[in-house]
């Protein structure tokens, strides 16, 4: 059913979607490398695979013909469905083609920046990959987090966007984060240690060293512990919704 | 439409999107340098613009599009 080609054929077959009118897409300038897709007369729905799921991206002109094809698509999927609109059509959609709510983030965005000059010079250095991607990948969640692989970690690291903390000489928290011109972006946060938001604090400074003074991340928006620390640094929600649905994953 | 047209609409439709009444719009402003300009309000920025201009772009354009210098040279050559 899905197949390969390069990411230049797979361009120009989204494109013949797009240039029919978008009903439906949760597609966004996806690196489609290393993807597989299937190609209707409607709707192109493409699939990236990781270790024990795959991500699903679609646009459509149709949404009785994406039905079709979501319907028939085997194995454990997660599509995520960004909005700053209602969701009522993608989630009908989703359920009648057998997928289950999982999670919904929301962004927030800042730009007061609350950061003093005492940033500590703490990143994380290559030697730091296993334990790091450890922290990560055993506090946050898979199939949500869109977490690193090795090489992108290993990347991060090198370009100096992973922050870290210790406790007993072991690194115990995690943030990283991409700078974007004026701009940055919390990619991720995990905190095991018991010296409160030192990591957080620790962040907020390295933006004042930086000069940078807007910051936004995702958060789940059941995790009221997170978001009531991110609003206390003066985070508000910015109605930016990212819908999570899975299908034949384990925690269904 | 000469080019300071385009700006001058540009602007209006740029400041109603980002709610920013002062944002000022120049060749190299892209993403990085805009607050909430982000994946989705970006698609509601290109959804405006094609509405106000009457233009539809290509997804190929989309994707080559770096900055304001990038948008309204597609413009321009749509509208000529």
């Amino acid at each position: 059913m899905f197949q390969t080609s390069t990411p230049d054929i797979i361009e120009d077959l989204i494109g013949e979607i797009y240039d029919k009118g978008i009903e439906l897409s949760n597609y966004y300038n996806l690196n489609l490398e290393d993807v597989s897709f299937y190609k209707t007369e409607f709707s192109i729905v493409i699939k990236k695979s990781f270790d024990t799921f795959s991500r699903i991206y679609f646009m459509t002109h149709d949404i009785e013909d994406l039905k079709q094809v979501l319907s028939s698509i085997e194995g454990a999927q997660v599509i995520n469905f960004p909005t700053v609109q209602d969701n009522s059509i993608i989630n009908n959609l989703m359920h009648s083609c057998g997928y289950t709510s999982y999670k919904v983030y929301e962004i927030y965005s800042n730009n007061f920046n609350k950061g003093n000059d005492t940033f500590v010079d703490q990143f994380a250095t290559e030697k730091d990959l296993d334990r790091v991607k450890f922290l990560l990948y055993k506090e946050l969640d898979v199939y949500s987090d869109h977490l690193p692989n090795d090489h992108d970690l290993l990347e991060m690291i090198r370009n100096k966007q992973v922050l870290v903390n210790y406790e007993d000489e072991k690194i115990c928290g995690v943030f990283i984060f991409s700078i974007q011109g004026k701009k940055c972006y919390f990619n991720f946060w995990v905190d095991t240690s018991k010296n409160g938001l030192f990591l957080l604090f620790n962040m907020h400074n390295y933006l004042k060293l930086k000069e940078i003074t807007y910051s936004y991340l995702w958060v789940n928006t059941q995790n009221e512990k997170v978001i009531k620390i991110h609003k206390l640094f003066g985070c508000k929600p910015n109605g930016s919704m990212d819908y999570i649905y899975t299908k034949n994953i384990n925690n269904n | 439409m000469e080019k300071e047209a385009i700006v001058s609409k540009l602007t209006v439709i740029f400041r109603n999107v980002f709610t920013s009444s002062d944002l000022i719009l120049n060749d190299a402003l892209s993403a990085n340098d805009v607050d909430n300009w982000d994946s989705l309000t970006h698609m509601i920025l290109i959804n405006e613009i094609e509405v106000q201009f009457d233009i539809k772009f290509k997804l190929k354009e989309l994707n080559k599009m770096k900055n304001v210098g990038d948008l309204i040279e597609i413009i321009q050559t749509k509208l000529m």
